[in-house]
């Protein structure tokens, strides 16, 4: 159940971070792309009035050509009515001239000028090696982050005119900056709201689950003496009376419910108790339980390899561990097709425990592997309930370890870290 | 044998007190704790078998009155058999998880009654087992009837690979570490649980 709530806030953040991206994305994309489109209409401008913007009566820029169906450039003709889309700071504004900083370099074949240089940030000398390095690149885009260049002719030599954007995108890189923040902040409180969500979603179902399981423990240890009861009466009779084939048939359903209560209650919940917790000889048990499984394998045709280091232990409930190993077993058992392995070592202060074996699954099939009384495609035919690998990864989280299943190139491994 | 039974359950004691004296025995029985303490303390029996939880009494508290009298005790626990249930302090004589079969039980108990009579012991690497006082001879440290088999079985060569054995050799080895005894249960591959002397 804390899988599924961790789930539920992952994709659900996961969605928030998509939905927060695309439209911060989109609002600071636009604004920088507005930038651009007005850092363009300013060299455009630049470029029509023969490199430099020239000074008008009204302290306005003059045009030598104007624009065609105006008797002015639009720079000039707005007057008060015309401040632009951001008043005196755009490329509309009547006090552009006032406020632009550029430098404007022409080329020849073997000769370069400085053409309008109205800029205190570069020195001449800088300004036309700059504009020279950009002579091979697009015609027009942004150089050193806040500059914006054109590439064009002029008289028929080639013109780059550059100019500095740094204080016009100022608020736009505020903006970029608010956005960024906003929508760590929206993470941050999403995160939580959603954690909190879940946390009022998934208890109930944490609750069922829990009481799921304590119904099963109480039912397994609730049924051990009534059956020892059962089968002990069905004794008296049998005993008193001779055996009959009601007693005979009490005694085989008996029996069959015992064994049913002990896997249940050993594979269905694991309850981890530290009072059980003693020093035990994983390598021993390793080997003694394959050593004692080894004639199933000969009977299934599965040829079985092992790699047991000596002397690793571990500090468990050693009949737990001693049923995962069973149960490790059994998988590969009943699921191997002619090859299985098993290897135990120490690794990095780790204890590795990896049990393999060939199969019919396809890659990647494994990812529901440990979920209770869930069975993977090969199972069929195959007895079980689906409550071993469950059991086996209970008793490793128990411990604080780790487990995994992938199937990868036809061979199904499992890998247990504690 | 004359044997007292206590358990909660009225119909398993009703049960198994037939079923014991259907084998010759003589059955008295107890459904509570306080009860069971005083028809211990008060009559001579040849063994004890009770529930590991019984009414108002703690089962470790009976077990002891038991060890002081030399009665061997049999406790009937819905709980496995693992090392930590083997390396309880007092420790009954034997351990049997419910649920089990009248043959189990008949079974254990007359092993636990041939350990106690035997009057035997024998050496365990440098080790020696006092067989009738379920313990390691000059030590305080108590066997069940269980890992005295399993020591048995051991020193007459090697057991063969059962790993229902395993709970029996981590508690073997820490009760010798207890008494300070350097053997040791191992297990060599494809050869089974061995006995070792550790230098």
């Amino acid at each position: 159940m804390k899988k599924a709530s961790k789930k539920f806030t992952l994709y659900a953040m996961l969605s928030v971070f998509v939905l927060l991206t695309l439209l911060l994305g989109i609002i600071n994309g636009v604004n920088f792309t507005m930038a651009a489109s007005d850092a363009d209409r300013i060299t455009q401008m630049i470029s029509e009035q023969n490199g430099a913007l020239r000074q008008g009566p009204e302290g306005m820029q003059i045009p030598e050509t104007p624009v065609e169906g105006s008797a002015q450039s639009p720079a000039w003709n707005a007057g008060e009515k015309n401040r632009g889309r951001f008043g005196r700071q755009g490329p509309d504004s009547p006090e552009l001239t006032k406020t632009v900083r550029y430098f404007t370099v022409t080329f020849d074949a073997s000769f370069s000028s400085l053409t309008a240089f109205e800029i205190s940030a570069v020195d001449q000398n800088e300004a036309v090696s700059w504009a020279q390095s950009l002579l091979t690149q697009q015609e027009t885009g942004w150089t050193r982050s806040t500059y914006r260049y054109r590439v064009y002719t002029l008289n028929g030599k080639t013109a780059v005119t550059v100019i500095d954007q740094g204080r016009e995108l100022t608020p736009s890189y505020r903006i970029l900056l608010i956005s960024v923040c906003g929508e760590l902040l929206g993470l941050i409180v999403s995160f939580l709201t959603l954690r909190f969500v879940a946390q009022k979603l998934f208890r109930p179902l944490e609750e069922a689950d829990r009481k799921q399981k304590r119904f099963i423990a109480d039912a397994e240890s609730a049924f051990k003496v009534p059956l020892t009861v059962i089968n002990a009466n069905t004794e008296i009779i049998e005993r008193e009376n001779g055996p009959s084939e009601q007693t005979g048939a009490i005694d085989r359903q008996v029996k069959k419910m015992i064994s049913l209560v002990k896997e249940l209650g050993s594979l269905a919940i694991y309850e981890d108790d530290a009072a059980m917790h003693t020093e035990i000889s994983l390598s021993d048990l390793v080997s003694a339980s394959l050593d004692a499984a080894a004639t199933r394998f000969i009977q299934a045709d599965i040829t079985l390899t092992s790699e047991v280091a000596p002397g690793v232990m571990l500090t468990a409930d050693d009949a737990a561990i001693g049923k995962l190993i069973a149960q490790l077993i059994d998988n590969a058992v009943k699921f191997g097709k002619t090859q299985a392995f098993f290897s135990l070592k120490q690794e990095n202060g780790h204890v590795v425990l990896t049990a393999s074996n060939d199969t019919a699954l396809p890659d990647g099939s494994a990812d529901q592997a440990f979920d209770r009384f869930t069975r993977l495609q090969n199972a069929n035919g195959v007895s079980g309930a689906g409550l071993g690998l469950a059991y086996v990864k209970d008793v490793v989280k128990s411990l604080n370890g780790r487990v995994s299943a992938n199937v990868s190139d036809g061979i199904f491994t499992m890998c247990i870290r504690f | 044998m004359k044997l007292l039974l206590a358990d909660p359950d009225r119909d398993f004691l009703k049960a198994y007190q037939t079923l014991l004296s259907l084998e010759g025995h003589t059955v008295t029985v107890c459904f509570e704790g306080t009860e069971t303490v005083k028809t211990a303390a008060a009559e001579a029996f040849d063994a004890v078998i009770l529930s590991a939880v019984l009414p108002r009494v703690p089962c470790a508290d009976i077990i002891s009155l038991l060890q002081e009298k030399r009665i061997p005790s049999v406790v009937l626990t819905r709980r496995k058999i693992s090392a930590a249930l083997l390396l309880n302090t007092p420790l009954a004589n034997a351990y049997l998880p419910f649920p089990f079969l009248p043959e189990e039980l008949l079974s254990l108990l007359q092993r636990v009654s041939d350990l106690a009579g035997s009057g035997e012991t024998f050496p365990v690497g440098d080790a020696r087992i006092d067989v009738s006082g379920f313990c390691i001879a000059g030590t305080s440290v108590r066997l069940t009837a269980g890992e005295i088999e399993v020591l048995q079985s051991l020193s007459a060569g090697s057991l063969t690979a059962q790993e229902r054995l395993s709970p029996y050799m981590n508690a073997l080895n820490q009760k010798f570490a207890l008494a300070g005894k350097s053997v040791r249960a191992t297990y060599q591959n494809r050869e089974g649980y061995r006995l070792v002397t550790s230098i």
